[in-house]
């Protein structure tokens, strides 16, 4: 368990979600949990302890393993600090996440945290980004699954309840999303 | 014209420390830790409480190098509590399987075990004792051996271990309220904020960990008529509480004895009214106190706390955010010394608005 | 003397108040609750600051600290001497050369970057408690964005002078949601934390709050249409050394002549402007 590299994660965090559109590098994790990419397991290292709760979308042997490397417990989707998403295609997967907790008025903290494998953050569709930490507007191009989006609006309509997310691709780069961003998908221009 | 700049800050402060370091070693006296270990067991007790640290060895360390300033004693232990990683939880410990060395109720004149006085200052006449001026090492060895030869009195009827409560008396008549067994998890106070309103494992937590003197003055209050709590001390037990370890809760109990703490315990009963299928009845409240060490006034203050708090009011002792807030011995020494650091910006604009003021400043001049 | 963890802190406490600073940077201006461990320093002495700084603190930064804009205030010096201590980073006085800043009652003078991190020392983060004693009030408060307490705190400093008298601690509205105490700064700083390039993280470690607010977000300090906010003017005052008058400056009075001047009150940033200028500065 390395102190150093929890740090240095923990700073590259903090900068994706400070400057949300900026895509930071992860160093591989210490441990692997197969099939999370390292970086996933090297957030979860930072992030998770026996004080907070977690949930994988369907995969219980990751939850096993998590808990016994992090500490942290297993619990329903409804209740968990943090909401683990591995890399998987299926639509259904993201409107399950209807019910992840969003915090409450008095309490926004006491919302979930997602992390969500993904194939790649620098291809894919174009999106741009405004909100804090975001100067006027940025623009990223990166394969943020729509249905995931769908959802985030839904969930985020109420601010300042709502859910923030970090995205990790193959190549171990980290997007974030805190609740305060605005997304909206770059069409493409017809040309004239 | 030349402008020399106010540094120096550094070497002021090393300077201000050497001097605190040499006023403990001005007179050329040693005292051993574990000297102050054995005979100053009064500041050993309180000090492990407020720093909420069981550790004899620790806080006779503290008290060492703090010069016997209880504020500091605590402050360095809290301290030190920080960078100890918490490995594991107790499991629940009963106080009815206390080794007990003391233990009276004032609630009736006889209990079963009989009332042990044990060691405890109640009893004295409080006058200075001069010939400790002139004690010596052969004085103290002869004291002890005289102690330790003398005839063994009676025993108690009952084992020390397994006294009963004197609320289970009560109990049995029917004139305790009934409350189910509650096992939900109790709050860390030390892990996660307390927030409002408070639970009732929040509160017990700060009030055993607070300052014994506010704890002393919140409850004494209490008692004189800013409370409506009129308790009778039901039992004060002291003595050496086993503590158990319970290794991996997913499978079995395999619960690991890890050693034995000194604890203070009070049950305090206070009389309510209580409306029972329509009828006003009177029954028995309880107030609970217990400390680590043996820190007898505190826990009764404690217990005279707990149950104002369990009964909110309209008057300071029934506030819990009056009285959690105010009677940590680091946060508010803290906070009265913080006074003392620079605000010379703040006051700045302060000056600046009160002299804007005096000359009568128009509109946002 | 290694018996503590890098940084003082175990793993589990800078867990915990990582996870409440991520919530922060999320949640611009609210004031998310942690434990707050007991500190080496007294509570009111920065022990908040100091915990987001050591949870934030790797090999490689570079720290700087200040009290009142001083960097050899006595208070700044112990904070920089434990960090220090429980790191062996490097420590500097010059703003555009940390990457950490850990500030008591001001903003450097020199303009931050987004490289940099920002954290101020909070004694009271509760913008409404003056006019709300009680926590459990305030929070409901806050979660019905009813911010009338700090309107009418204003108001009655107008009623009874003529005008606002909030010096310091003066209440903003960060991303048009949370009104929040930025901290015992001048009014005169209440603008740099408006769409700053840097982001600012606030601890409390007595009242046990953190919060934040990143860059590019927008703060405003409250006021009425006619009573807009005015920071202090230092008209007809001027820094005795440097000639500038578009910065904050203390009051001093000389020894001798008992006659009162004025000096910078950001003393790194005079001792560069000096050095800048060519002029010899004597220690």
């Amino acid at each position: 368990m390395d102190e150093h590299l929890t740090q240095d994660t923990f700073r590259k965090i903090l900068e994706a979600m400070t400057f949300p559109g900026k895509l930071v590098q992860l160093e591989q994790s210490l441990i692997e949990v197969e099939p999370l990419y390292s970086q996933t397991v090297l957030l979860c290292h930072t992030l998770l302890d026996s004080e907070v709760t977690f949930a994988v979308v369907e995969n219980t042997k990751i939850s096993q393993s998590l808990h016994a490397y992090t500490g942290s417990h297993a619990v329903k989707m409804e209740e968990a600090d943090f909401v683990i998403i591995p890399q998987n295609d299926a639509i259904t997967v993201f409107s399950e996440l209807n019910h992840v907790k969003i915090g409450d008025l008095r309490d926004p903290q006491k919302s979930a945290t997602l992390f969500i494998e993904v194939d790649s953050l620098t291809d894919g569709k174009q999106f741009e980004l405004s909100g804090p930490g975001i100067k006027n507007t940025t623009v990223i191009q990166s394969n943020l699954p729509s249905e995931f989006l769908e959802m985030r609006g839904m969930l985020n309509k109420e601010y300042p309840l709502g859910i923030d997310t970090l995205f990790i691709d193959s190549e171990g780069l980290v997007l974030a999303l805190p609740r305060t961003t605005n997304v909206m998908e770059v069409k493409e221009e017809w040309a004239m | 014209m030349g402008y020399v700049a106010v540094t120096g800050g550094k070497e002021a402060i090393s300077a201000s420390l050497e001097h605190l370091a040499y006023e403990r070693v001005k007179d050329g006296k040693l005292i051993e830790v574990d000297a102050l270990r054995s005979t100053m067991r009064g500041f050993i007790d309180q000090v492990m409480s407020e720093s909420s640290l069981y550790s004899e060895q620790l806080a006779a360390l503290a008290m060492k190098q703090s010069e016997g300033n209880i504020e500091e004693a605590v402050f360095l232990l809290r301290a030190h509590r920080s960078t100890l990683p918490r490995l594991y939880y107790s499991t629940v410990t009963n106080p009815r399987e206390m080794f007990v060395q003391r233990r009276i109720s004032a609630s009736f004149k006889d209990i079963p075990g009989g009332q042990i006085l044990g060691s405890s200052p109640d009893y004295l006449h409080r006058l200075l004792d001069f010939s400790l001026l002139e004690e010596t090492q052969a004085d103290i060895l002869n004291k002890k051996f005289e102690f330790e030869t003398t005839e063994v009195p009676e025993e108690s009827s009952l084992p020390l271990e397994k006294l009963p409560k004197v609320m289970d008396y009560l109990r049995s008549e029917g004139l305790i309220h009934d409350f189910p067994l509650n096992n939900t998890e109790p709050d860390d106070v030390t892990k996660e904020n307390l927030t409002f309103p408070s639970s009732r494992s929040e509160r017990l937590q700060i009030l055993t960990r607070g300052q014994t003197g506010a704890i002393n003055a919140l409850g004494y209050a209490g008692l004189r008529g800013y409370g409506s709590s009129h308790p009778n001390v039901g039992e004060v037990r002291v003595g050496y509480q086993p503590i158990h370890v319970g290794l991996d809760s997913d499978e079995g109990d395999e619960a690991y004895y890890i050693g034995s703490i000194k604890l203070t315990e009070v049950e305090s009963f206070i009389p309510m009214n209580v409306n029972v299928d329509g009828k006003e009845v009177l029954e028995f409240d309880i107030g609970y106190g217990a400390c680590f060490g043996q820190n007898e006034t505190k826990a009764i203050a404690m217990s005279v706390l707990d149950h104002a708090l369990e009964n909110p009011e309209n008057t300071p002792i029934h506030d819990d955010e009056f009285v959690l807030l105010h009677v940590d011995t680091v946060e508010s020494t803290g906070f009265i010394s913080h006074l003392k650091l620079p605000h010379y910006v703040t006051f700045q604009s302060k000056l600046e608005q009160v002299r804007k003021i005096k000359r009568g400043g128009g509109v946002n001049e | 003397m290694n018996k503590f963890p890098f940084a003082f802190l175990d793993e589990q406490s800078k867990k915990e108040i990582r996870r409440a600073i991520l919530k922060g940077v999320a949640i611009p201006g609210y004031q998310v609750p942690f434990a707050s461990r007991e500190m080496p320093i007294g509570r009111g002495w920065g022990t908040g600051g100091l915990q987001v700084t050591l949870a934030l603190v790797g090999k490689e930064d570079v720290l700087k600290v200040i009290d009142q804009g001083s960097d050899e205030s006595v208070n700044a010096v112990n904070i920089k001497k434990l960090v220090q201590d429980t790191t062996g980073i490097e420590t500097t006085i010059h703003t555009s050369e940390a990457t950490l800043i850990q500030t008591r009652h001001r903003i450097p003078e020199v303009p931050l970057r987004s490289d940099q991190i920002l954290v101020l020392q909070v004694p009271e983060p509760e913008p409404l408690r003056p006019v709300e004693r009680s926590e459990f009030k305030t929070k409901q408060l806050h979660a019905e964005k009813e911010y009338s307490g700090a309107w009418l705190l204003l108001f009655e400093q107008i009623m009874r002078y003529n005008q606002t008298t909030q010096g310091a601690d003066y209440p903003v509205l960060v991303h048009d949601r949370y009104v929040m105490n930025p901290s015992p700064i001048p009014r005169f700083d209440n603008p740099k934390i408006n769409n700053s390039d840097a982001l600012m993280l606030f601890g409390a470690g007595r009242e046990k709050k953190i919060y934040a607010v990143p860059p590019y977000t927008k703060v405003a300090s409250i006021a009425f249409d006619d009573y807009p906010f005015e920071i202090e003017r230092f008209e007809g005052k001027s820094c005795k050394v440097t000639g500038l008058s578009n910065i904050f400056l203390d009051e001093m009075t000389d020894e001798v002549t008992g006659e009162t001047y004025y000096l910078c009150n950001d003393t790194s940033f005079m001792k560069e402007f000096l050095e800048k200028r060519g002029t010899v500065y004597v220690r």
